[in-house]
């Protein structure tokens, strides 16, 4: 047994670093309501701002400290707070778009502000070591990290239990209206808890840093390594987090000794994402979100508009009867099958090189139509969507690279192959939804990352693995330009199918799932089922969107699919528009613009711009298509003529109705610009 | 991380990027070799002076094969030699630069940018015998990660090059042209190296001195157009590549195709056991990534084939993992007397800080080439990193020896600010290669002239810097020097001087 012992202890203070990620989640999700995926980089920001003032400057710790904590952290939890309070009481969905968003933005600036070399941060506590029976030392900074992270959660435990300010923030997150009421400062209270909780990252930025490295990267790794724990705490206690981290960290520390390679080694390396996605089947039904009781409608639901309406002016849609409905479709058709049309002709105005581009963003929108479908229209977020492109990209590679099998017969069995995955991940949406669902999606994808897409036998290791050219019924795609058509087709046919499926009763059906799943329930939808087959189907697809990908590559390896290009990609589509086909379109394009040989020295802005545009539209189901949009009628409303003055001297009041009664009455709404 | 049989760095094409959103990052292992900082020269019998002084470089090598060496501006160059070989010792000319190659080895090449412009004087004749040449100019590409997950990894590479010609167009270009890099960022991306690629086959004459995580991504573009590219690979598809020209091999080596089993050098092994301090227990770890495990998994496999113990292996350590403690007391435990990673620097540093704080640090920790940055040092902390071993496929740029002069010398004149590098000099001397092959094509370079060229060059030593390598052999590079952690920077280890060629291509897969 006693060589048991410096594992469980190692794993201790391991976990206690852990432990003080897992509070800061837990912390910032208990006052403000916030399931932070920024918690990590925001950290990251505080620790490289200590770093300067610190290291860099040469300022001695007693003043870096007090501008770190009193005055860095600070201004960066009021700004937080001002970006968040337009979203109070929003669905999980922005949330978490917001949140992804940040995590973006501060990612690509710290290497702006900062420079991009990695850094050093010089250790608070001495790294001399003081033994610890007849063999084992133990480090100051390690015991440092401990004592200051028990004493920490044990203040904020007081704090958050037995004062006034814990009680208020607790109100505010719960119901912020009944906080009101009983004379609760939302605000202030919002205000001071973002503070709090920025506060306590910078703690946790300079206390693991000196060990964990100052790059952009470690503390978003260490603290999504920490999710686990944090849920185990369901979000809500933090003692119970540090437990779990606690656990967690003498769990890895033990495997270790059995630590070798092959699956076991790989299954221990994704530990703590099996963990989470464990616990979040497991917890399930008992997992609550902050503030649902009091949560607005989602904005996907209250914002309206075009195909993603809801709400009354769904209500009017369906009302409006079947004339609106065809010369809406007919209008929409024959812009598709105009812009269809000319993208034929693309290769022929740029037959390049820069075609291979514009085919890989044709690929990408085909792959960013399943996000849409699954969670701007049936309200099920995932963050693993490109998992499923890895598996159809790793199919193709064995069946019709390795083994020279045809191109379909390999697209057909990566589709198969993903359907049941796609179930998998869609099992945990039958308890789960918003952010446990998010979360849960989150675990598939690093799983998947870690336990599948590792292993040299999947992959191909170090060489990845050689997908050709598609050759389908002796037809070769394998030139530029017919790959690129090929690859439209079929972006064609997919987008068509969803457009109709989106009008029908599946459409419907998906609508009033994401809107009311209580509802839906008692019109007798069966929610297990449409979830599953949802999930399942957006998996397919994808995997086909992931034989094309590999194929355009031509080559493969597991960092093409990371779980990070899951994230990127619900930020495209965020940008382009959730609930639109014409997002994923978006998406693709802006993905097409980022393969171009930008200069880095504009390619660095590149990231913070779609950042800070994802986070500007988080609200907006139609992304940049609304923004278009409200852009148009502004610059019509300016020029259109002044009305004129009625024969009784009076004014005809402009029409203010939206552009669905416009088209019942038979105008296009851009012309209806009088009354009724 | 590090893909490789020689240490090559490599990658981590980490993470979390929100790729285009941004690189937070991630997972991955590896490579972050970043800027090298040359400390004072190291002891090693050798000294020199870049720039038409004498240079003398020790030449003893123990078990080594030699390799020649070569002159810059006059100096003499350094030869390589070792006991167990034929050295080939370059005992260059002094004074003025001498006109033209007299040997496909680099022996007697004159590496000085004036030397070079020299050996093709005058534009008689000049004309556009291909694509990227005109009268009066020749234009090359390159495509390298100059951003992405892995900042300021690869960028050197580019610079590097873009030093060289610089230097030699301000000497008079080659044969009266001048040369033009066409350089464009591939973002440590597949899919846009291979849009890169593809962008630059109708403008250029060659590809020089690419560098980058992601390029297997433009491989298929090169070999169909047949295109030549002359670099440092990384990835196994591009080092494997019919059109694919290095001074100093590949990442990997895989002769038999992509099922076959993958070669590399045993000679930091060799060289290690030699020197007498090849551990006879050994642990090994990587990163839980493909690239980083399997390279482990390859070193492991050849160093059992040379009757070593494995006494510990953990190819599962997670980037986001706090702390390898647990992994260095399962190490003590196992008693093992030596340990080699293919980590990065953070990993390296974790595990230097954690055999610290336990104050267990066994006589052998190696890392491989991407560890050779100073970052490595101040990341683990000075005290930590003492002793660490880091295996180079060239002479250190600490020391004198000319052509790593010559390479920091232009790089500090043409390219102001930017930190000499291991991928940056393996780029340079790509480029040397370039410039050699341009020279003997005259007036008329084609792409096939070049292949011609370089296709006849067998123990290339690079001016005695690099070990003798053929380049169309596509084999392993068989040569190393070990580094060590002395101080506040790496200073020679083994062999006292020269390269060390004396490893073996060895199996390591089955």
């Amino acid at each position: 047994m006693s060589q048991y012992w410096p594992f469980i202890v190692i794993g201790l203070f391991t976990g206690s670093i852990y432990g003080l990620a897992a509070m800061g989640v837990v912390l910032t999700y208990k006052t403000v309501g916030v399931f932070n995926f920024a918690y990590g980089a925001i950290a990251m920001f505080c620790a490289f701002t200590y770093w300067q003032l610190h290291d860099s400057w040469g300022l001695s710790a007693w003043v870096a400290m007090p501008i770190l904590f009193l005055v860095v952290a600070p201004l960066l939890g009021v700004a937080l707070e001002a970006l968040y309070r337009p979203l109070a009481g929003l669905s999980a969905e922005v949330l978490i778009v917001v949140s992804v968003g940040v995590l973006a933005a501060l990612g690509a600036v710290v290497p702006i502000i900062y420079g991009k070399q990695d850094r050093t941060l010089q250790p608070i506590f001495p790294t001399s070591t003081f033994a610890l029976g007849s063999h084992f030392h133990v480090g100051y900074d390690q015991l440092g990290t401990l004592v200051i992270s028990l004493a920490v959660a044990a203040l904020l435990w007081a704090l958050l239990r037995h004062t006034r300010f814990g009680t208020s923030t607790r109100a505010a997150v719960d119901n912020p209206d009944l906080a009101d009421m009983v004379g609760v400062h939302g605000d202030n209270v919002r205000r001071s808890a973002w503070i709090l909780s920025t506060m306590f990252a910078a703690l946790v930025g300079i206390l693991i840093s000196p060990t964990q490295g100052l790059d952009v990267n470690q503390l978003v790794l260490v603290v999504i390594y920490a999710f686990a724990p944090a849920v185990f705490g369901r979000l809500v206690s933090l003692p119970l987090a540090y437990i779990g981290a606690l656990v967690l960290g003498v769990v890895v520390s033990l495997l270790s000794k059995y630590a070798n390679s092959g699956t076991v080694a790989n299954v221990e390396a994704a530990l703590p994402y099996l963990a989470l996605f464990a616990l979040l089947v497991i917890m399930g039904g008992r997992l609550k979100e902050a503030g649902a009781s009091s949560r607005r409608l989602s904005v996907s639901t209250r914002s309206g508009g075009g195909s993603g309406g809801a709400g009354a002016v769904r209500a009017r849609h369906w009302a409006v009867g079947v004339l609106g409905w065809r010369l809406r479709l007919e209008r929409k058709l024959t812009v598709g099958l105009v812009g269809f049309a000319l993208a034929l002709f693309i290769p022929l105005a740029v037959p390049g090189p820069r075609l291979i581009d514009i085919t890989f963003a044709v690929v990408y929108a085909l792959i960013a139509l399943t996000l849409v479908v699954l969670t701007g229209w049936a309200g099920q977020i995932s963050l693993a969507q490109f998992a499923f492109v890895g598996v159809g990209a790793f199919t193709a590679g064995h069946l019709s690279g390795s083994h020279g099998q045809h191109f379909l017969l390999a697209a057909v069995v990566a589709m198969a192959f993903a359907a049941p995955l796609g179930i998998l991940v869609g099992l945990p949406s039958l308890r789960l939804s918003g952010l446990y669902l998010a979360l849960a999606t989150l675990a598939f994808a690093l799983i998947m990352d870690n336990v599948v897409f590792n292993r040299g036998d999947v992959s191909g290791g170090l060489t990845g693995i050689t997908v050709p050219r598609p050759k389908i019924f002796g037809l070769s795609f394998t030139g530029r330009a017919s790959l690129y058509e090929l690859a439209l087709v079929v972006l064609g046919v997919v987008a068509v199918a969803a457009y109709a499926i989106r009008l029908g009763p599946i459409g419907r059906r998906l609508q009033i799932v994401r809107d009311s799943p209580l509802a839906a329930s008692t019109l007798g939808v069966n929610l297990t089922v449409t979830k599953l087959v949802v999930f399942a189907v957006c998996g397919m697809v994808a995997a086909l969107g992931g034989t094309f990908y590999g194929a355009l590559q031509q080559a493969v390896t597991p960092f093409d699919f990371m779980w990070s290009t899951s994230l990127t990609l619900l930020l495209l589509v965020v940008l382009g528009g959730r609930s639109l086909i014409s997002g994923a379109l978006i998406a693709g394009a802006v993905y097409g613009v980022e393969q171009l040989p930008i200069p880095a020295s504009v390619n660095q802005y590149f990231p913070l711009a779609i950042a800070l545009g994802v986070i500007a539209l988080a609200q907006e189901p139609e992304g940049t298509v609304a923004l278009a949009r409200r852009e148009a009628r502004r610059v019509m409303s300016v020029l259109r003529p002044l009305p004129r003055r009625s024969v009784g001297g009076g004014h005809q009041i402009p029409v203010t109705a939206g552009p669905d009664v416009a088209i019942a009455a038979g105008r296009s709404p851009m012309r209806s610009g009088h009354g009724l | 991380m590090r893909r490789d049989s020689r240490n090559q760095g490599v990658t981590r094409r980490a993470g979390l990027v929100v790729a285009l959103v941004v690189a937070i990052a991630a997972t991955a292992c590896g490579a972050r070799v970043a800027a090298y900082e040359p400390s004072t020269p190291a002891t090693g019998g050798s000294s020199a002076q870049a720039g038409g002084v004498t240079a003398t470089t020790g030449l003893s090598g123990a078990g080594g094969v030699g390799s020649g060496g070569g002159t810059v501006g006059g100096a003499t160059g350094s030869g390589v030699a070792g006991s167990g070989g034929a050295g080939q010792g370059s005992r260059g000319s002094t004074g003025p630069a001498t006109a033209s190659p007299v040997s496909p080895t680099s022996t007697g090449f004159d590496f000085s940018p004036h030397a070079e412009a020299a050996a093709c004087p005058g534009t008689a004749g000049n004309g556009a015998s291909d694509v990227g040449v005109t009268a009066s100019q020749l234009t090359f590409g390159n495509v390298s990660g100059l951003t992405g997950p892995l900042t300021g990894s690869f960028s050197q590479g580019a610079q590097g090059v873009q030093a060289l010609f610089s230097a030699v167009n301000a000497a008079g270009g080659i044969c009266g042209r001048k040369l033009a890099l066409n350089a464009e960022d591939d973002k440590q991306n597949a899919s846009t190296n291979a849009s890169d690629v593809a962008d630059l086959i109708p403008k250029v004459l060659a590809f020089v001195g690419s560098t980058s995580d992601a390029d297997n991504g433009g491989v298929p573009g090169m070999t169909q157009a047949n295109v030549p590219d002359i670099g440092f690979a990384i990835n196994c598809d591009r080092s494997e590549s019919p059109v694919y020209w290095s001074p100093a091999g590949g990442s990997c080596n895989q002769p038999q195709g992509a099922s076959g089993p993958y070669y590399v050098s045993n000679g930091i092994f060799t060289l290690a056991k030699q020197g007498g301090y090849l551990p006879t227990k050994m642990a090994f770890l990587s990163y839980a990534i493909a690239i980083s495990a399997q390279a482990a998994e390859q070193f492991e496999y050849v160093y059992k084939a040379m009757g070593g113990t494995v006494c510990y292996s953990d190819f599962a350590v997670s980037p986001a993992t706090a702390s390898l403690e647990s992994d260095v007391v399962a190490m003590q435990q196992a008693g093992c007397n030596g340990s080699f990673d293919t980590m990065d620097v953070t990993g390296n540093a974790k595990l230097l800080q954690a055999m610290q704080q336990l104050s267990y640090r066994p006589p052998y920790v190696a890392a491989t080439f991407d560890a050779y940055t100073p970052d490595m040092i101040t990341k683990a902390g000075q005290s930590a990193a003492q002793g660490l071993i880091v295996g180079l496929p060239f002479v250190p740029l600490a020391e004198s020896q000319p052509m790593v002069q010559l390479y920091q010398q232009q790089l500090a004149t043409y390219e102001p600010g930017t930190q000499p590098s291991g991928f940056g000099f393996l780029a340079w001397e790509a480029a040397q290669m370039l410039m050699y092959a341009l020279i003997q094509s005259g007036h008329s370079p084609t792409r096939a002239s070049i292949v011609k060229i370089l296709n006849s060059l067998h123990d290339w030593t690079g001016g005695g810097a690099l070990g003798g390598y053929t380049p169309s052999s596509h084999g392993v590079y068989l040569c190393d020097v070990d580094v060590t952690v002395k101080g506040s920077s790496f200073v020679r280890k083994a062999p006292g001087s020269g390269i060390y060629c004396g490893g073996q291509a060895a199996k390591a897969s089955s």
